[in-house]
């Protein structure tokens, strides 16, 4: 179980955090090649956190100790050492107690997942921004209006 | 340069570079007054726009939020909107709000200007639709506006291009309409479907709401502002107007503001024009206090801020068990006005207009969905977000908002911009009539995505974070005892004061306004330029 604080360095989470992390985010998202999905743990959650989410740190890290802790309750092994499925079941019982656990940290997750490349690619579109190229848009079949215009003008007289 | 010279009286002082302001600049340019337009804003750089980032789904809800009490920007001053349910929306900019709106640019109806006459509620207005009217064709033609001829809910108009595409999004809902028998039409844009004085057509970006980088989007910015200022309008921005001064004989004098450092300055001027929309100019009214005008200025009818309508804004989501495209302008494909004019048996008075959204982009998809609850962690993440992504419509509800004294702006006691400038403070409730129209609307909108195929419906309104059209807080009239400004818009208190925007409106119609502001302060530009000779009298 890890207990070890926050150590003062530019570096926000200790290595056994950061090994939690990078078990918890793949549960959150695991991988799916089929789809050409790869897990959350393997796109820059960790990086995406240090740019935008730099006010989570402390609350991040005392949960994931809990997980941690509940992970050696149940299992007598770290969190990062468990199954997939085990994982799940830990991640399960503490989300159940408190449904706003690790709830942050699955949006930032999602917020980052869904913005890398092999993500952008697989749900259909390219990796790049909207612009300057934007879009190939089908126009549509404007003969469509027909029946509205065959019902005849509806707007009220005024005169 | 010394501040004398900076300063130096101008014969037209517009205040606010957004829809209206830039509309009236170009208009009176040919007369050759000099003219100065005070923004507190500055230039947006297209290049900043969310949509040239790779996070522009995330970047658009920052700096570009519609919220200034969210985006506390330096041209910012935050809103007391403690007191409503619907939150203010704007943007100051040169371009004003225009930078983030839609662009959905259907006009008023010729019953929007007699309510009073033909449903007994509210006030008709002094001019009517077709006094409106070449003034709607030649905004449409200055700035480029998309559609399709013929819509049978309007007077006939034809719109200058193209209109932008339906996709299959569209289809799907028009067959919907169409199989209840419903009206939809093709909406008239604000977005160039082919070239238009120096720029280029719409590229299907998508994120119009957040800003088009390639200015395609005809907000006032890349429409009005470069055609004025070759004209020889000038603009000097990030500068805010505290107050509009006046001597004492009672006529304006000018307006002192505050430069980007904050140092106080003086600009003369021989008439000044009002150009801050529903929200803004009331506040700088109401802070234009003087022995004179111990109330505000222009204010004698004691009606600066009041009657302030906001539009309470519905939400159909439908979920579709297939793909439907996501790609072109993400707010302003098609609308129906079904249910626009006034019918007695639904329990209300006057009408709404639906307008039919894209669906989210796929952070906006999955930050949604999960939470909701909807998206879940493991090994079904996947299949429950393709079950999702690009498979949403939305469909707005825009309710007419009927006037109502209690719903008003004031200056806010304690609240200041960074100047030092009290802040508005807004009190609003729907009325009745409002809830009513706005629960049809969402039934309404429940039965079109249900003919649609939809599988799964969700709705929402009235929106909090909706508050984009503001609207009625220095209405126009006739008698100076009902209406803050006259039937061409100068005020009735002081003959050198002119207000040409949304806040003019003495209805607020069902649709989103701005082709109509834009309308209305071309018509008051063309009366100011025809009573040139004795404008004052």
């Amino acid at each position: 179980m890890s207990n070890t604080p926050l150590i003062a360095s530019d570096q926000p989470l200790t290595e056994s955090l950061r090994r939690t992390l990078d078990a918890v985010l793949e549960i959150i998202i695991p991988a799916e090649p089929a789809r050409g999905m790869p897990s959350a743990r393997e796109v820059a959650v960790f990086r995406y956190l240090q740019d935008h989410a730099s006010d989570y740190w402390r609350l991040l890290a005392t949960q994931l100790d809990e997980l941690d802790a509940s992970a050696f309750r149940q299992f007598a092994q770290h969190f990062a050492d468990l199954s997939l499925d085990e994982r799940m079941r830990v991640a399960h019982v503490m989300r159940n107690t408190n449904p706003g656990f690790l709830r942050r940290l699955a949006l930032e997750t999602v917020t980052c997942y869904y913005q890398d490349d092999r993500v952008m690619v697989a749900v259909g579109m390219e990796p790049r921004p909207p612009a300057p190229k934007g879009q190939e848009a089908y126009a549509g079949d404007f003969s469509l209006v027909e029946p509205v215009i065959a019902r005849g003008a509806i707007w009220r007289r005024t005169e | 340069m010394a501040d004398a010279q900076y300063n130096k009286r101008v014969d037209v002082l517009i205040i606010g570079a957004g829809a209206s302001g830039a509309a009236v600049a170009w208009s009176l340019a040919e007369t050759g007054m000099h003219i100065l337009c005070i923004e507190q804003g500055d230039w947006v750089n297209p290049l900043n726009y969310p949509s040239t980032q790779r996070d522009w789904e995330m970047a658009g809800q920052r700096n570009y939020a519609i919220s200034p009490n969210v985006r506390k920007l330096k041209a910012d001053y935050p809103i007391n909107d403690e007191e409503s349910p619907i939150a203010i929306a704007n943007f100051n900019a040169v371009g004003g709000s225009t930078i983030l709106y839609s662009a959905h640019f259907p006009r008023f109806h010729p019953s929007d200007f007699r309510v009073r006459s033909l449903d007994g509620v509210a006030d008709d207005w002094p001019i009517s639709y077709f006094d409106l009217e070449p003034f709607f064709a030649l905004n449409d033609q200055n700035i480029g506006v998309a559609g399709h001829p013929g819509d049978p809910a309007l007077p006939p108009h034809t719109p200058t291009m193209s209109p932008v595409p339906l996709g299959t999004m569209g289809e799907t809902m028009a067959r919907a309409f169409n199989q209840l028998g419903w009206h939809w039409w093709p909406s008239d844009t604000a977005i160039i479907t082919r070239d238009h004085e120096g720029r280029e057509a719409c590229a299907n970006i998508g994120s119009c709401n957040v800003g088009c980088p390639k200015g395609a989007k005809s907000s006032a910015d890349v429409s009005y502002w470069p055609v004025a200022l070759r004209a020889g309008v000038k603009l000097r921005t990030n500068c805010r107007v505290r107050e509009i001064t006046v001597g004492p004989d009672g006529m304006a004098t000018g307006a002192t503001y505050y430069d980007d450092l904050g140092v106080e300055h003086h600009q003369a001027a021989e008439m000044v024009i009002v150009a801050c929309n529903g929200v803004g100019t009331p506040r700088l009214l109401l802070n234009s206090k003087s022995p004179r005008f111990p109330d505000g200025i222009a204010n004698s009818s004691g009606l600066v801020g009041k009657n302030l309508m906001l539009h309470p804004w519905g939400n159909v989501q439908g979920l579709f068990d297939h793909p439907v495209d996501r790609f072109g302008p993400e707010g302003s494909c098609m609308l129906s006005q079904q249910f626009y004019e006034t019918d007695a048996s639904r329990g209300f008075v006057r009408g709404y207009n639906m307008q039919i959204t894209r669906g989210r982009g796929p952070v906006l998809t999955a930050r949604a969905a999960l939470w909701r609850g909807e998206l879940p962690w493991g090994a079904n993440h996947h299949t429950v977000f393709e079950k999702l992504y690009n498979r949403t419509i939305n469909l707005g509800i825009c309710v007419e908002d009927l006037p109502e004294e209690c719903n008003q702006v004031t200056l806010d006691p304690k609240l200041t911009d960074s100047n030092g400038i009290p802040s508005p403070k807004i009190s609003y409730r729907l009325s009745e009539n409002s809830r009513r129209m706005l629960n049809h609307g969402l039934a309404r909108g429940v039965e079109a995505m249900e003919a649609a195929g939809a599988i799964r419906t969700d709705t929402v309104g009235p929106i909090r974070m909706a508050g984009w059209h503001l609207l009625g807080t220095a209405r126009m009239g006739a008698d100076p005892r009902t209406s803050v400004v006259n039937e061409w818009g100068r005020s009735h208190d002081v003959k050198n004061l002119f207000v040409v925007d949304g806040s003019v409106f003495v209805t607020s119609g069902g649709v989103n306004p701005t082709t109509t502001i834009q309308a209305v302060a071309l018509y008051i530009a063309d009366q100011i330029k025809k009573r040139l000779a004795n404008l004052f009298d």
